[in-house]
């Protein structure tokens, strides 16, 4: 188990550093130049051989005159930035916004924050209805309701986010008013304790809405057919020949024997929507998360921060393939790691 | 594992019931049209809505933005472009300015602030101007305002420290003394004085260190004011500014050094300060939720007033940020009340509708924008080079109608660089009626220009028929030719251009849909023989195709000429009508990325520097007469083809009265004059 485990972060180690060398160069493929960006308002303000000298001043600090392997080199923590120090991504610098002139780990918390409760909420909701349905629908295969949730559930996974939450807002805001358009709480409250809670959890509500409603089929499916597979087994026939109870054939024998597909596409899938934001979500219901953080950061060319946030997904999404594939253990005793 | 899958559940459940549970009040209680979520009542035990009184006194207005607010209140000192929504917390907050902008963007003295000034200039053309302030004025938690506190800002950005911690600035090659202070060599800022408790002066060279002619200015004042910062709050305790007479300077009373350690964890914390700040405008930031992207702000009753001595009446107003494509929705349930500068025409439209229709409680008001959408030309590539050519293509395009379906009625066309607002529009209507050519839709005389400069040939060399829908040619040199060679051909010893615009587009751009609709691919532009060659780019790929960073040979390849059409657009911030250095025929300013348009015309860039450079402020009719040569200059030349001014509208609560917004007159200047309605 340790021999494997050593050998499998070993391996992450290398994939990460491979990955970031190849979206250090990438983002730095892109046409931009970020002194430009910040210098171009000012092109207006200052005389233009002042703007040039504080132009090419601002290329150095940012360390835009150097070529691309020691740009890497010093962004990751290689080598000695500008100033003379160690400060890169190994150190714990995640890079400097130039959009929002600020270090981008001061930037990312608040965002960060707001889309792990956004997807919390709607994954353990999303869970609690489609585990329950996958089984219904498994148990009850070919029915008429089996059909009718898997034609109602693949509607959510058919239409476009966007359109969904547009069309959840027509109905549930502006025609029922049951919920907010969008935001994270009542504009100029000042609310504490649980009222803040439910308060948040209220403008929370429709979006949370359309993410269950988009992730319904998905998990509905998967766990139809790991259930449907297991239920088809001998062993499945032999509980019902020595005359179990269904509950009991269904949720002692079949389901724990289910699990072992289900469990590891829901520990992969809640680690990703955890820290992923979804961009058109935040973006419709006006949420301060990160996928609207990394929407801006690419509008604005802010590349450090989107650099940041990739390398982070792409630390998280390292990490989660090595817990699901640990996860395989826990659920079944049968599956071993260490040969 | 049953086990978890229980816990887990358990844990739906409850986030269910929460989510569930917060929501029956609005769904089941309130009256689905009269009381929508955002009107529901703030305290922290608020009653439902049908235990409350009928309708209470509503204090707040909520204001929608497009632009998230960053929370970044330092006045722009270390960034090159403000949040156009901090700018508007800074202008609500941070009031008490010297100088500040009137309703029409003219640059005035803020008489609430400052009680007397003196403006006077010596035999080299340097300025000074002497400001003595009103006594009694005070910040937003009781401290005193003196002449120290208007000093401060401009001592801090220009010092060595300020450069160490990042800030910008501008001004030092122009205030005496200003190098010497900015690299540390002296501890005083020789062209800032502080003259008494409440008089101090700046001053100005005609003639900067950098060699550079400052002075005169048609808008110099706009260079000499000053904003009141508190000291404590900024560069912690015990920070002064003193007078030896050799200039002013920042002392402490323990005998601190202005370094970046001793006062860069007070700047910083006031930089991005989420409440409380010490600041001196008509509100003051009771929060920024940072995870909301919410402002909140409330009346501050030692305001001085603006520089008509008007107060606010809204006791608070809460900024949060809106969606452009749910905007009509939120403002239909009242999420927002109050939206600026609507420009969208179809949402124009469809807001009336709902106003006039009485689906919301809300009035709204409209002005022309400060600004205009464009294309420019590369006038130094290919066939843009020629004049009348640039003048063909303006001329294939019926630019009121691109206006009219661009803006849904909601826009018009100006035909020069610049917006009705300006003073000098109002009083130059019936100059430029007689003086300006407004382009119209004509490709038959577009063809004639074509002919008149040799674009008489086809591609082949033979003689060009019009009305057979070719591109034109024309015989050109091989220095002509220069860069272009992808849309030349060499016939018979013959190097021909072909009459076709390589066009720099940027992507998801509504203008250039239209465009290449109206006139890429329009019926005009190939009668006359005109072909346009869209290449559809990110926006900052198409700036460093325009800018080309010729220097230092920073510019890869895009340094290389390339595209000789871009679609873009401006806009002005205040009534300051400035372009210099953007026409200049200087070659190292155009190898810097200036003249974008790389129109080289002695008279252009000689109008477009004596404007602003050549004018003494107050001298409106030199200034004046300068600036209808320049628009007609312009016009003649045409390095940019104007396609639309929209008209904005801005929608706000009939629960407030006396609301109107202007070009130069935002939401966090009109809301001062608003009032409850009765």
């Amino acid at each position: 188990m340790k021999k494997y485990l050593l050998k499998r972060i070993l391996y992450l180690i290398i994939v990460f550093f491979v990955v970031s060398l190849m979206m250090y160069s990438i983002y730095n493929l892109i046409p931009s130049d970020p002194a430009l960006v910040q210098m171009e308002p000012l092109r207006k303000t200052l005389k233009p051989d002042e703007w040039t000298r504080q132009y090419l001043e601002l290329r150095s600090q940012l360390g835009l005159d150097q070529p691309l392997l020691i740009r890497y080199a010093r962004w990751m923590g290689f080598m000695r930035d500008v100033d003379g120090t160690f400060s890169g991504l190994l150190q714990g610098n995640f890079g400097y916004s130039v959009s929002y002139k600020r270090p981008v780990v001061d930037i990312i918390g608040t965002p960060m924050q707001n889309t792990i409760i956004l997807n919390f909420v709607s994954t353990i909701l999303t869970l609690a209805i489609t585990i329950p349905l996958g089984i219904y629908c498994a148990v009850h295969a070919r029915s008429a309701g089996d059909s009718a949730i898997q034609a109602a559930t693949v509607v959510g996974y058919s239409l476009p986010i966007f359109l969904i939450s547009i069309l959840f807002i027509y109905v549930f805001a502006v025609l029922l008013r049951w919920f907010p358009t969008g935001g994270a709480k009542t504009p100029g409250s000042t609310y504490t304790g649980t009222r803040e809670f439910l308060d948040r959890m209220y403008y929370l509500a429709l979006p949370v809405l359309v993410l269950v409603f988009a992730g319904l089929a998905g998990m509905t499916r998967t766990v139809r057919a790991a259930m449907m597979d297991t239920l088809s087994q001998d062993y499945i026939r032999t509980a019902r020949a020595k005359g179990l109870r269904e509950k009991v054939v269904i949720y002692s024998h079949a389901w724990r024997n289910a699990l072992l597909p289900v469990s590891t596409s829901i520990m992969g899938w809640m680690i990703s929507v955890f820290t992923g934001g979804s961009l058109v979500i935040e973006n419709t219901f006006s949420l301060n998360g990160t996928g609207r953080l990394y929407w801006s950061g690419l509008n604005t060319t802010d590349y450090e921060l989107v650099l940041a946030m990739q390398m982070f997904y792409t630390l998280v999404s390292l990490v989660g393939v090595l817990l699901t594939d640990l996860s395989y253990t826990l659920v079944d005793p049968r599956v071993r790691i260490d040969k | 594992m049953k086990k978890y899958l229980a816990l887990l559940l358990a844990l739906a459940m409850i986030f269910a019931l929460c989510a569930c549970g917060s929501t029956a009040a609005p769904a089941t209680d309130a009256p689905k049209s009269e009381a929508p979520a955002a009107e529901a009542p703030k305290t922290e035990d608020a009653p439902k809505a049908e235990e409350a009184p009928a309708k209470p006194v509503k204090e707040d207005v909520i204001i929608g933005t497009s632009t998230e607010p960053n929370g970044d209140w330092a006045y722009g000192a270390f960034t090159s472009s403000i949040n156009a929504t901090d700018q508007d917390v800074i202008t609500l907050t941070d009031d008490c300015v010297t100088v500040t902008s009137n309703e029409g963007g003219d640059y005035v003295i803020n008489e609430s602030v400052v009680k007397s000034y003196e403006r006077s200039e010596d035999e080299d053309g340097n300025v000074t101007y002497t400001f003595e302030i009103n006594e009694g004025l005070v910040f937003n938690n009781g401290d005193p305002i003196t002449a120290e506190n208007f000093l401060a800002w401009t001592l801090f950005v220009i010092s060595p420290a300020g450069k160490e911690m990042g800030t910008v600035s501008a001004a030092y090659n122009q205030i005496p003394g200003g190098p010497d202070y900015k690299n540390g060599d002296v501890n005083y800022l020789a062209g800032i004085r502080l003259l008494g408790d409440y008089s101090f002066s700046f001053s100005m060279l005609a003639t900067g260190y950098d060699g550079v002619n400052y002075l005169p200015y048609y808008y110099e004042l706009a260079n000499f004011g000053a904003r009141a910062v508190n000291l404590d709050y900024w560069f912690g305790p015990g920070w002064h500014v003193a007078d030896d007479g050799e200039g002013a300077y920042l002392v402490n009373d323990n005998g601190l050094e202005f370094t970046k350690d001793n006062v860069a964890d007070y700047v910083t914390a006031a930089q991005y300060a989420t409440s409380d700040r010490v600041t001196a405008g008509p509100y003051n930031l009771v929060n920024f939720d940072k995870a909301a992207t919410e402002v909140t702000l409330e009346i501050n009753p030692n305001y001085c007033g603006d520089f008509q001595g008007q107060k606010p009446a809204i006791k608070k107003i809460v900024i949060v940020r809106a969606e452009d494509e749910t905007i009509l929705d939120t403002i239909a349930t009242g999420g927002i009340e109050l939206y600026s500068g609507i420009a969208d025409g179809a949402q124009v439209n469809a807001l009336i509708d709902m106003i006039e229709g009485g689906e919301i409680d809300s009035d709204y008001c409209r002005y022309d924008r400060a600004g205009y959408g464009y294309f420019a030309f590369g006038c130094d590539l290919g066939p843009a080079q020629w004049k009348e050519f640039r003048q063909a293509v303006a001329m294939c395009l019926d630019r009121n109608e691109f206006a009219n379906t661009f803006c849904a009625g909601w826009g018009g066309v100006v035909h020069g660089p610049y917006c009705t607002a300006f003073t000098m529009y109002k009083d130059s209507k019936e100059f430029l009626a007689n003086n300006l050519n407004t382009y119209d839709y004509n490709p038959e005389g577009a063809a004639e220009l074509l002919k008149s400069i040799g674009f008489v040939y086809n591609a082949d060399g033979t003689d060009y028929v019009d009305g057979s829908g070719l591109v034109r040619y024309k015989e050109v040199t091989k220095e002509e030719a220069e860069n272009y060679g992808d849309f030349c051909v060499e016939v018979d010893g013959k190097l021909l251009m072909s009459a076709t615009l390589n066009w720099a587009s940027s992507e998801g751009n509504s203008v250039s849909d239209l465009l290449s609709t109206m006139l890429a691919n329009g019926e005009a532009a190939k009668q006359a023989g005109i072909e346009l060659k869209q290449n559809i780019m990110s926006f900052p790929e198409l700036l460093n195709y325009m800018y080309r960073q010729d220097a230092y040979g920073l510019g890869g390849d895009y340094s290389v000429p390339t595209y000789n059409m871009f679609n873009l657009a401006t806009g002005w911030n205040s009534g300051a009508y400035d372009f210099s250095f953007e026409f200049t025929t200087n070659e190292d300013y155009i190898l810097e990325g200036y003249n974008t348009t790389h129109c080289y015309d002695e008279e252009l860039d000689r109008l477009s520097m004596e404007m602003v450079y050549g004018v003494e402020p107050g001298d409106y009719d030199t200034y004046l007469d300068m600036w209808q040569q320049f628009v007609v200059r312009y016009n003649d030349l045409l390095p940019q083809v104007p396609l639309y001014a929209n008209i904005y509208v801005s929608v706000f609560p009939n629960s407030i009265v006396d609301y109107q917004e202007g070009p130069f007159w935002g939401f966090s200047r009109a809301i001062l004059y608003a009032d409850y309605a009765a």
